[in-house]
């Protein structure tokens, strides 16, 4: 009986350890809908949200600028301050960086642009020490802890990891096979996930730091066109499918936990969202872009 | 003791033998030598059927119940299994492991589209003979054949370079892979097809980047629709030198190759804030068109539709899903409202709003006078405006009119909450 007993709890060890038991309970709630500036002028197209503890930037694709709040406790947000910069045009991808500033995706140049925390521009961000005399074009970015850059060069087919100078520190090729990578996101340890659209697939470098490898099989019965993608502290991953305004929850080993929002025009549902940025206090937030406004929605664990 | 032995044997082998053959007859318990027979004195046509030079070997040896329940079924024509159950029960071997490409129609179990289960005048109990049988669904094949450049393995038949069933290492169900099975017929070392060939090693390359192999109006078998340098033999103004070591190699990668012509278009790309971003992939350009020829126009991979789909399967298949079929789309036509390339605003549009899109091929005004347009503000969102995409949606919905809700009550309620029950 003792050895039957002790098989079992083997068993069940096993099965735990290989992660097919979810135990990740993760739920997204509503909090607010942000659809203007300070002086009430509203969104157009937004196509891109930086976040951090206490700052939201937002950028106004269609309206040519960026909008900045501060964050309160709770998810609610103040300020709104309209930045227009002449340099910037059609801004999609944004971040937040450690000191404040902000790092922003120029459509119509394909660079990026540094914004003083003021709002005020401070020029591009030169690549330097790139091997290769390849166009580097940036489709989008992340930022890490330490404010190094993480571009998705679509045209070297590779991730170019940048100091905060802009001088290369590491390029990691996309896995092969690929399908489209629309997307990608670093974790508090400096793991890359990367999105792909296409084959409906998530890669990592969680096994080897030089090398891409899949984290989940296809998910397409989750997510049906995934676009933008994000990772909590603990890493969450949160996916947003664009087409059917849906964000699919992913656990650390690739496992499917749950979808959040829906397509429609509700606060709380999405139509065609951009990106998703998650801050340190579990606060998701998303560029809505077909609703023309920012929603704000809580992750509980 | 030892004739003992041998007799046992014998008689063991004996047993063994008839409780093989007999296996459908001791399945129904049939009178020896029944089977068959018994079928036949109902089914007399049949008797026609069996003198067919072909004939399906359990039809010969007359085990009609090898396929057929003769008591009860719930397959059609008293099958005892599925068809494909039954023909893969015998010819399992004919799909090897992890085959490269496999035919739909073989893989679905629809044997019996390309073969009579009892027996035909053809070989391999074919329903039709040669090309006749393929024709029947590859049809644009078939129009090839009829072109005026004709490939003479087509006409003697498409297993020259096909198989039937599956492919183990090829693609398209090829005997060998593109240029080894060209190279069978056509000498490439001869100095008549490297002066055509202007020297460069395409035997490094595939045959069918540039010839269509099933026949053409175009000569040598070249497709309908060819890139300007490659009609003008001027290789060497995206490859490299015919000389050099790595002659195929292009002088520049990506979009980068296409710009030295198409600087106009790519320039354009780049002014747009919209991109569609397969363009700056790594094969750039060509993740859509081909370099050298193509049946389509604008030297495109495949029907425009069937291009899309390869990525955007989300959105054929809401199509799919749809009642009612929007029309571009079900055509293949996505570039009659998008632009594959770039432009200013979302959806990569071919107007500068939703409304203008629409209004190309529907007079809105002429089915409802709900108003939209800048001054019609969504009562959902302050920030909407209403435009077609208000109650619609393009790509199709389960619903009539591609309604976003079953119940159009429900949908002008959304706007029209007073009017809510």
């Amino acid at each position: 009986m003792k050895r039957f007993t002790g098989f079992i709890l083997l068993v069940n060890l096993l099965i735990f350890s290989q992660g097919v038991y979810s135990s990740e309970t993760v739920k997204v709630r509503h909090v607010i809908s942000i659809y203007a500036d300070s002086k009430g002028n509203g969104f157009f197209m937004p196509q891109g949200v930086g976040c951090s503890e206490n700052i939201l930037v937002v950028s106004d694709t269609e309206n040519n600028r960026l909008v900045r709040f501060t964050l309160n406790q709770g998810g609610t947000v103040t300020g709104g301050e309209e930045w227009k910069i002449p340099e910037l045009v059609g801004p999609l991808s944004v971040h937040v960086n450690s000191k404040g500033g902000t790092l922003v995706l120029d459509a119509k140049n394909l660079r990026i642009a540094m914004i003083s925390p003021i709002g005020k521009f401070e020029g591009y961000l030169e690549i330097s020490d790139l091997s290769g005399s390849a166009e580097v074009i940036p489709m989008t970015f992340k930022l890490d802890n330490n404010d190094n850059v993480y571009i998705l060069d679509v045209s070297g087919g590779k991730v170019l990891i940048l100091d905060p100078s802009g001088k290369v520190r590491n390029q990691i090729p996309f896995p092969e096979n690929y399908g489209f990578i629309s997307d990608l996101a670093v974790d508090s340890k400096g793991v890359i996930y990367l999105l792909d659209t296409v084959n409906k697939m998530i890669y990592t470098t969680a096994k080897d730091p030089a090398l891409f490898s899949p984290l989940s099989n296809d998910f397409s019965d989750y997510a049906k066109f995934p676009t933008s993608i994000t990772v909590d502290n603990e890493g969450i991953i949160f996916v947003v499918d664009r087409n059917d305004g849906v964000i699919a929850i992913i656990g650390k080993n690739g496992n499917f936990i749950a979808h959040a929002a829906a397509y429609g025009w509700k606060e709380g549902q999405l139509r065609y969202p951009a990106q998703i940025c998650i801050n340190k206090n579990g606060f998701l937030f998303i560029a809505d872009r077909d609703n023309n406004r920012i929603q704000i929605f809580q992750v509980i664990k | 003791m030892k004739h003992q032995y041998k007799l046992i044997l014998w008689i063991f082998i004996a047993s063994l033998f008839i409780t093989v053959s007999a296996k459908g007859e001791d399945k129904f318990k049939l009178r020896p030598g029944a089977s068959g027979k018994l079928c036949f004195s109902c089914h007399v046509n049949f008797q026609e059927k069996i003198k067919n030079p072909f004939i399906h070997a359990p039809v010969k040896s007359g085990k009609c119940t090898d396929c057929h329940n003769p008591h009860s079924s719930k397959y059609p024509k008293m099958l005892s299994m599925e068809i494909s159950e039954i023909c893969f029960s015998c010819h399992s071997k004919l799909i090897p492991d992890k085959p490269r490409s496999v035919h739909n129609i073989f893989v679905k179990g629809m044997c019996l589209l390309c073969h009579d289960s009892h027996g035909s005048l053809n070989k391999f109990n074919l329903v039709r003979p040669g090309n006749e049988l393929c024709f029947k669904c590859h049809q644009d094949i078939a129009s090839k054949v009829r072109a005026r450049f004709k490939h003479n393995p087509v006409e003697k038949g498409c297993l020259s370079c096909h198989n039937a069933h599956v492919s183990r290492n090829e693609e398209k169900l090829l005997k060998e892979d593109d240029p080894k099975l060209c190279m069978k017929c056509h000498q490439t070392g001869k100095a008549s097809f490297l002066k055509q060939h202007i020297n460069y090693p395409v035997t490094k390359g595939r045959c069918t980047s540039c010839h269509d192999v099933h026949g053409s109006e175009k000569a040598p078998l070249l497709y309908s629709n060819v890139h300007t340098p490659v009609a003008s033999r001027m290789c060497n103004q995206c490859h490299n030198d015919p000389a050099s070591a790595d002659a195929i190699k292009t002088k520049k990668k990506g979009y980068e190759l296409c710009r030295g012509c198409h600087s106009k278009l790519i320039n354009n790309i780049f002014g747009k804030t919209m991109i569609h971003w397969p363009i700056f992939g790594k094969d750039g350009c060509l993740n859509c068109h081909r370099a050298h020829a193509s049946t389509e126009k604008a030297l495109l991979k495949e029907k425009a539709g069937n291009l899309c789909g390869r990525c955007h399967s989300d959105t054929m298949g809401k199509l799919e899903r749809s009642l009612v079929k929007h029309e571009p789309i079900k055509n293949g036509n996505c570039i009659i409202c998008h632009t594959p390339h770039a432009a200013n605003g979302s959806y990569l549009l071919t107007q500068p709003s939703i409304i203008e899109v629409c209004a190309m091929c529907h007079r809105w005004q002429s089915h409802t006078t709900h108003p939209i347009g800048e001054k019609a503000i969504d009562q959902r969102n302050k920030n909407l405006r209403v435009d077609c995409l208000s109650c619609h949606r393009s790509h199709g919905t389960p619903f009539k009119r591609m309604f976003y809700m079953e119940s159009q009550i429900d949908l002008c309620t959304q706007c029209h909450v007073e009017y809510k029950r």
